[in-house]
């Protein structure tokens, strides 16, 4: 442990304008914020060489006063509500964040390094000044060779072939000017946009709403597909059914191999969704109707459907993610899909 | 209801201001630090043994300095032993086996972490016992136990990685690599062996007692003299290794055990040719191995025919099938050589018989269909039925021979050899292959008894974790691997790539080993 520990301090700046027009019909505020978490503790690996092991963690972890990060964003937020006549009133509500999640600081003055994915793949992320926390750092795919020409061709400036032992099918790495292979900033895990939307509707007896969430610009790292380690681990069909042949010549998808691939932007995929959140439809019996019961002050009965729809450009099950730890974020190991539920009710005032 | 709380206040507060002037809450409490507690360091020694036989608490392979890592990157990647298993299983293993592994291999992290910890708990060892309280006979005693270990541990290292980062104090906190480069610059193979490796062990061997007057399992004169005689071999100082050994042979603590076959029984355990052994063995009620090592090397199963009658108990196979001996150790045995058969498990190839062949405890190995490979190794072998044995097959008993007598006669033949003494070498080398049933060697010039004897380290020495290191000694490391059909880059595959997480965490100042 690190025996000059403190607690990491917050400051936090805001700029706000609030508004209300058309008759307090149109509602909103538009927000601008900066915050920065000075000195976050972080559990960060350190060289073994310094004899360093966590006995209750899986590596030479220790808990430090890490980084300094800073959250910088927009927030806007729009509501409006209308009454068109005594039967009908509808609301829309919507609201965008504009998130830059950026490291600012390094108290040990190196990137930290984390995500270890099987037996391969021991670093995939990297906290590194001006990226966001945790951000996936891996080799960049630029295609696969399609030919043992391919292969030969592939030299850098001295002639000298790149990836000699590869075989057609293989992926096709970027290399730096000096013939070294070339790790990237591929994204991280937290999204530029995050959003949210509300609207319903009353109409006679019937009311409707509508509650829809998302965001955008986020990135997962798919760490089953990463994770297998051999040849009798089940794969996805996609991959099964699209994988490198001599009569498939795929660019993106390698030939079959035994899953000891090393980290690269062929795991990277996009965190982008959107999300039906709730869907609540009710129709209030008239009060007229239950009066005479003489028990029963008001009824409504509805169907409701949570998380009936989500839209993901990710190939897993879900682009929801739990993780341990900021720096190792968005790595999808074994997140089971988000369950979808569906209700009938009937809500009863006595 | 107010009054209460009033009344009660009141009445805490004079409890308090009482117990206060008698100084309640001001217990002196003593935390044990090493100078105020010797069993601190004393600990700390042991912590440092426990190091030899690692069980990750994360229940992981993250670190390693005996275990499967181990075997792999010595047994497996020679030309001993093949990977064994099925094709898919453990493909780290597999690339270590073929020579294709990477900066990433998660089997080599573990042994660069293993080793690194270990010496991590010897600097701390070291830390404590320069404080501790403890008479100067017990202080040194320990000092130089645990500096053997870490000699020792820098052997491994610089064998399996070349020069290293020379870690021998204990670094101030977690960021101390920013301030102090050292400890992630990668020192030259001679500063290790120099700086290092041999003031270790000369000066263990030099505080120690000898064997007879040591409590078993503790280093003793013997293990740090023979361990730095094989050092001065590998730096091809024949006078020194020589010297080292003729010492060990004169001391007339050890001899060679009639029975080859008896040492790798507990029955052998620290027997007169035992020189370093690891230490296992039943604590508490539990099996306390070295974790996988025995069940790593295991027969496996290939499809039912296990139950076996004289072990009703037993279920199942024996293990996961690794480091299955390979034709070409088994091709460089002379016919009549009883350690062949001591060595190596032979499963009865026929598929028409009915079982298999058995075992020196009784264990019948099933017949052929049952049975994943034709060959395991014996050395590796643990009776479940005549052995201790709590019933936990992870962490069988088995002390794992690292230094025996035969290796001091083999090194002393190699090391007088070389420095002309052509009869010397042939004498040692002849006791080695009497206890084998083999004839005297037939070699007379002084190249021809060099590569006697190097035929002779492979077949006594086989599984026992040092034919690879000794073809990179002795320069034979392409030859020997190309013939056995692996595909080794020289100038490359004679060292392990540094693990690329650790280069990542030094910044980039600790550099890769060519070619990877």
């Amino acid at each position: 442990m690190d025996q000059n520990l403190k607690w990491e301090t917050t400051t936090e700046s805001d700029i706000a304008v609030e508004f209300s027009t058309i008759h307090g019909k149109l509602t909103g505020d538009i927000e601008g914020y900066t915050k920065i978490v000075k000195d976050a503790l972080i559990n960060v690996l350190i060289p073994s060489t310094l004899g360093s092991y966590n006995p209750s963690g899986s590596g030479g972890y220790v808990l430090t006063n890490a980084a300094s990060i800073q959250n910088k964003g927009v927030e806007v937020s729009l509501n409006w509500h209308d009454q068109i006549n005594s039967h009908l009133s509808y609301f829309v509500g919507a609201n965008i964040t504009f998130n830059q999640n950026t490291v600012v600081g390094l108290n040990g003055g190196q990137p930290y390094i984390d995500g270890p994915i099987g037996a391969d793949q021991p670093d995939v992320t990297r906290t590194d000044n001006g990226h966001p926390i945790g951000s996936f750092y891996v080799q960049k795919v630029v295609g696969v060779f399609q030919s043992q020409a391919d292969i030969d061709n592939y030299k850098d400036k001295n002639g000298n072939i790149l990836e000699p032992g590869t075989e057609p099918g293989d992926f096709k790495y970027q290399y730096d000017a000096n013939g070294h292979l070339d790790s990237v900033f591929a994204g991280s895990y937290q999204p530029k946009e995050y959003f949210g939307v509300n609207m319903g509707m009353n109409y006679k007896n019937f009311d409707l709403s509508i509650v829809l969430i998302g965001s955008l610009g986020g990135k997962i790292y798919n760490g089953k597909k990463a994770f297998r380690q051999s040849l009798l681990d089940n794969v996805e069909s996609s991959t099964a059914d699209n994988y490198w042949t001599n009569s498939n010549h795929s660019n993106s998808e390698p030939r079959a191999n035994g899953g000891d691939l090393p980290a690269s932007t062929y795991f990277v995929e996009s965190g982008n969704y959107v999300r039906i959140n709730n869907v609540n439809i009710g129709y209030t019996i008239p009060a007229a109707a239950i009066e005479k019961t003489k028990v029963i002050s008001s009824l409504r009965i509805y169907i409701s459907a949570q998380n009936p729809l989500t839209l993901k450009a990710y190939s897993g099950f879900t682009p929801e993610i739990q993780s341990s730890s900021p720096t190792s974020a968005g790595i999808e190991l074994n997140a089971y899909p988000s369950v979808k539920t569906y209700s009938i009710g009937v809500n009863v005032g006595f | 209801m107010n009054k209460k709380i009033i009344y009660g206040s009141i009445l805490m507060a004079t409890l308090l201001s009482v117990a206060c002037q008698k100084n309640f809450l001001n217990v002196q409490t003593t935390t044990p630090t090493p100078s105020n507690d010797p069993t601190v360091a004393m600990d700390l020694v042991s912590g440092v043994y426990s190091s030899l036989i690692y069980v990750d608490p994360g229940g992981g392979w993250n670190y390693d300095t005996h275990g499967i890592s181990f075997v792999a990157a010595t047994d497996i990647m020679s030309d001993d032993a093949d990977k064994g298993s099925y094709l898919a299983d453990q493909p780290g293993v597999l690339d270590l086996d073929n020579f294709t592994e990477t900066a990433g291999n998660s089997f080599v992290a573990a042994l660069w972490n293993g080793y690194y910890v270990g010496i991590g708990r010897v600097n701390n060892a070291l830390a404590a016992l320069a404080v501790a309280k403890l008479d100067t006979a017990t202080a040194n005693r320990l000092i130089a136990e645990v500096r053997f270990i870490r000699g020792y541990y820098y052997f491994n290292l610089v064998r399996f990685f070349g020069g290293v980062p020379i870690v021998i104090t204990v670094p101030n906190g977690p960021k101390a690599a920013n301030s102090n480069a050292s400890y992630v610059t990668r020192a030259s193979v001679t500063e290790v062996y120099n700086n290092v490796i041999i003031p270790d062990m000369q000066f263990a061997m030099n505080e120690l007692p000898p064997k007879a007057g040591t409590s078993t399992g503790r280093i003793n004169r013997g293990i740090a003299e023979g361990m730095l005689a094989k050092v001065y071999l590998y730096l091809q100082n024949w006078q020194m290794a020589f010297s080292l050994t003729q010492d060990i042979i004169n001391s007339g603590q050890y001899s060679l055990v009639p029975d080859y076959s008896t040492i790798w029984r507990q029955a052998g355990d620290n027997n007169a040719e035992s020189i370093f052994e690891i230490e296992t063995g039943g604590f508490g009620g539990t099996d306390a191995g070295i974790p996988l090592y025995s069940e790593f090397q295991g027969p496996r199963n290939a499809g039912g025919g296990w139950n076996n009658p004289t072990f009703p108990d037993a279920t199942g196979d024996l293990g996961w099938g690794f480091c299955t001996p390979s034709t070409s150790l088994i091709s460089a045995y002379d016919s009549g050589d009883l350690r062949e058969a001591a060595s190596i498990i032979f499963v009865n190839p026929s598929f028409a018989a009915p079982t298999g062949d058995t075992l020196w405890d009784g264990f019948v190995i099933p017949k052929r269909s049952s049975v994943q490979a034709l060959y395991y190794n014996y050395k590796a072998y643990h009776s479940e039925k005549l052995e201790t044995f709590y019933g936990n097959r992870d962490r069988k008993e088995k002390n794992i021979h690292l230094f025996r007598f035969a290796e001091v006669l083999l090194i002393n033949a190699e090391a007088a050899n070389e420095l002309g003494q052509a009869s010397t070498a042939t004498t040692d080398l002849n006791q080695v292959r009497t206890r084998a049933g083999l004839p005297n060697t037939t070699a007379v010039s002084q190249s021809d008894i060099r590569t006697a004897i190097w035929n002779e380290r492979r077949v006594e020495l086989a599984l026992e974790h040092d034919r690879f290191f000794d073809l990179v000694r002795t320069g034979r490391a392409a030859q020997a691997m190309t013939a056995a059909g692996k595909n080794f880059a020289a100038g490359k595959n004679e060292l392990l790539p540094i693990p690329s997480v650790q280069i990542a965490l030094s910044g980039g100042k600790l550099t890769q080993n060519p070619g990877y």
